[in-house]
């Protein structure tokens, strides 16, 4: 981390592909519940225009797309990785590995490498390039709930960075684990829970971004 | 209903796909015990007696054991609730920090450096001193479940580690059936036992 007292906030998107959030999407079968029962869809393009309105550096944190022998240099797979070895979860070349339309990355936005089990941070640059321009705090948002999202989040928390989670912009593999997670698991390991108002209020009134 | 089918069938393909990694060698073997200190297992603690035989268990059968401790001193520019009830409890007690008695390290076992992460694996050097080991399965327990063993399972599978979890073994309040393992452990760990189960896996520790 940066060593002043400096707060410079910064949006994660994490995983908003066609495979979670259409209703082609391989994954939409056990996701849709959850993402229409908190409104995903309108929350993430609410928080994405709100933080473009006011300039808020947005960064997007993409899961590892799937193509011909991907994983087969691991010994022991990570139970995600064995799901989209054998599903082709997030292909490269192919409508699930694509953004959502309208929540797609906006040219000077940054785009980390591909995550290739679970945590934004994990082997990729997205801390690198956060980092380069004096990211202190995060607000974490996208899918899934309680694996990529919370993931990202506690990677965030040891990495020294300030996390605020937003329970209604993000979403799980069925309603159930998603509620328990936000309820449950966010109030414990990030600094502030939210509600998609109350980002977009905070980023309104600069209160989610300036001062301390 | 029909998401929780599917993540019903899900969990069970998953068991049966990783089936095959349960090759628990003493060499590639090793148990991680993270936070079992005394701040965090009083003595009336119901997770103690379960920890212990599985040391135990473990000696038998030559495994690597491995103590990894949270640092109630270090300072961090932002704490996070998580780091406010790590410190609360092992301060709350004389020496709260130190390894449970019960659970004391011996001369071979490996005791990493205090860490001020939730993950073990932060900041610690500890997946180099696992890998000079050729450790790769990793058993995981402690008792502060939902903050920092949660952090490291998600940490150990991302290095490549085969993560064995006994929810005897994890905070006091879960079974195999509780929704958390359900929801969560087991989509970042890859097996799941009983302890009897993970005990009769492992054939030369029998007895």
């Amino acid at each position: 981390m940066q060593t002043g007292t400096e707060k410079r906030t910064a949006l994660v998107v994490v995983d908003p592909f066609n495979d979670f959030l259409s209703r082609r999407g391989k994954m939409w079968s056990s996701v849709g519940a959850s993402v229409k029962e908190v409104g995903l869809l309108e929350n993430l393009k609410n928080i994405l225009n709100a933080a473009r309105a006011v300039g808020l550096q947005v960064a997007y944190a993409p899961h590892h797309r799937w193509r011909p022998g991907s994983f087969s240099d691991k010994k022991y797979l990570h139970p995600s990785q064995a799901l989209s070895a054998s599903f082709k979860a997030f292909p490269l070349s192919g409508f699930g590995g694509q953004y959502f339309k309208g929540l797609e990355p906006r040219e000077g936005e940054i785009i980390s490498s591909e995550h290739a089990c679970s945590s934004g941070f994990a082997e990729t640059d997205l801390h690198d390039q956060l980092q380069r321009i004096g990211i202190s705090h995060l607000i974490i948002v996208g899918l899934i709930t309680n694996s990529c999202i919370e993931a990202t989040a506690r990677s965030a928390v040891d990495l020294g960075y300030h996390v605020s989670l937003v329970t209604d912009a993000v979403a799980a593999f069925s309603p159930g684990e998603h509620a328990r997670t936000v309820t449950q698991i966010y109030p414990l390991i990030a600094h502030r829970v939210l509600s998609t108002h109350q980002v977009i209020d905070g980023l309104r009134t600069t209160e989610l971004t300036h001062d301390s | 209903m029909i998401p929780e089918a599917i993540n019903t069938l899900t969990r069970w393909w998953l068991h049966r796909r990783f089936r095959s990694y349960r090759n628990y060698s003493a060499k590639s073997t090793g148990v991680l015990l993270v936070d079992v200190q005394k701040g965090l297992i009083p003595d009336s603690s119901r997770l103690l007696s379960p920890l212990a035989e599985l040391v135990a268990f473990a000696r038998r059968a030559e495994f690597s054991i491995v103590f990894s401790r949270f640092d109630a001193k270090a300072q961090r520019r932002f704490d996070a609730p998580a780091h406010h009830l790590l410190n609360d409890a092992l301060r709350s007690v004389d020496e709260g920090g130190s390894i449970a008695e019960r659970l004391a390290p011996r001369p071979e076992d490996l005791v990493a450096s205090e860490r001020p992460a939730l993950s073990a694996f932060h900041g610690t050097g500890l997946h180099e001193r696992l890998q000079e080991r050729g450790l790769e399965h990793l058993i995981i327990a402690g008792p502060a479940v939902r903050i920092t063993v949660d952090s490291t399972i998600r940490d150990a599978v991302q290095l490549g580690y085969h993560v064995t979890l006994i929810p005897e073994t994890l905070c006091e309040d879960i079974d195999e059936d509780s929704e958390y393992i359900k929801d969560t452990l087991s989509r970042y760990a890859q097996s799941v036992l009983s302890f009897e189960k993970f005990q009769s896996l492992t054939g030369k520790a029998h007895g």
